[in-house]
């Protein structure tokens, strides 16, 4: 059994670009972790296949079976998060922990505006 | 009109979809691969899921704790393997499974090359020199099946019928043509 944990301060989810994501990121494994990194990243989705940029990655060293980690990330100025007809541009942070392939994913939106941008 | 990150029938719910084994059952599909010494291939037409029931075996061999390789090839080629394939094929562990999507886009000194391996799974449109696993098949009951657990009530049986000859038979692209309707 694996749980795992994101949380961001003040449960806010839109930020601007240069705005900062802070959080905490946390995981409960029955066996020794391997690897434990934190993402921010885009991904599209759609009519097509999926397209994915990293923006910046967190690797936690040393991570114990269980643990909970203070992350900061600063939002890139682009791309903004965005819905056409054919794609959607979502932004998100996504923990990935080894061994296994446990991932807990929580989307933002990125925009100047507060919601996403309509096509 | 729906967000395409919450069309039901967009890319990634297509891709989310599991294998639906047609006149045999999953533990028989696998009991089959082990009598073939995990020598076989999965021969069907386009669209008609094999290389999702490739990446599914893929998935049970490693929870099995078999190693696996998979690699890919959607176009024709020249006659030699794709360079980008050399570090995994020369690094390869001699126990691993092979598995190749789009086996007869190879050229012929290619796939024989390939077959030297101990282990391989491959998918091709026609047979292959190789044991068959499967003959992956659609039908319109298949399809309406699939298109009802995108989204519960997509389509009825006599669309679904019409659709899957509008498509030939291409359940993956009569899936994505009702991406549109949402």
């Amino acid at each position: 059994m694996a749980e795992l944990k994101l949380e961001i301060n003040d449960g806010r989810t839109t930020f601007a670009p240069g705005d900062r994501v802070e959080g905490v990121a946390g995981w409960q494994l029955d066996k020794p972790v391997k690897s434990a990194k934190l993402h921010l990243l885009w991904s599209t989705s759609g009519k097509g296949t999926e397209d994915v940029g990293v923006a910046e990655t967190v690797t936690f060293d040393d991570p114990p079976q269980v643990d909970a980690r203070i992350f900061a990330f600063t939002v890139p100025d682009g791309p903004y998060s965005f819905s056409g007809r054919l794609i959607s541009l979502t932004w998100s942070l996504e923990l990935t922990v080894e061994p296994g392939t446990h991932v807990q994913r929580m989307d933002l939106v990125v925009s100047p505006h507060q919601q996403e941008v309509k096509l | 009109m729906t967000a395409p990150r919450d069309n039901p029938f967009n890319m990634q719910r297509l891709e989310q979809l599991a294998f639906e084994p047609q006149g045999v059952t999953w533990s028989g599909l696998l009991d089959r691969l082990d009598a073939l010494n995990h020598r076989a291939a999965i021969v069907g037409p386009h669209g008609s899921g094999k290389t999702t029931l490739l990446l599914q075996l893929r998935d049970t061999l490693e929870q099995r704790g078999r190693p696996t390789a998979l690699l890919f090839r959607n176009t024709d080629g020249g006659p030699a393997l794709p360079d980008s394939w050399r570090p995994t094929l020369e690094s390869l562990d001699p126990e691993a499974v092979l598995l190749i999507d789009g086996y007869d886009h190879l050229s012929w000194p290619a796939r024989t090359h390939l077959r030297k391996h101990r282990r391989l799974i491959v998918t091709t449109h026609r047979r292959a020199m190789l044991p068959t696993l499967i003959r992956t098949r659609t039908s319109p009951r298949l399809l309406h099946q699939l298109a009802n657990r995108l989204q519960t009530g997509a389509i009825d049986p006599h669309h679904a019928a019409a659709l899957h000859a509008t498509h030939g038979g291409n359940v993956r692209d009569a899936l994505r043509a009702l991406y549109d309707r949402y």
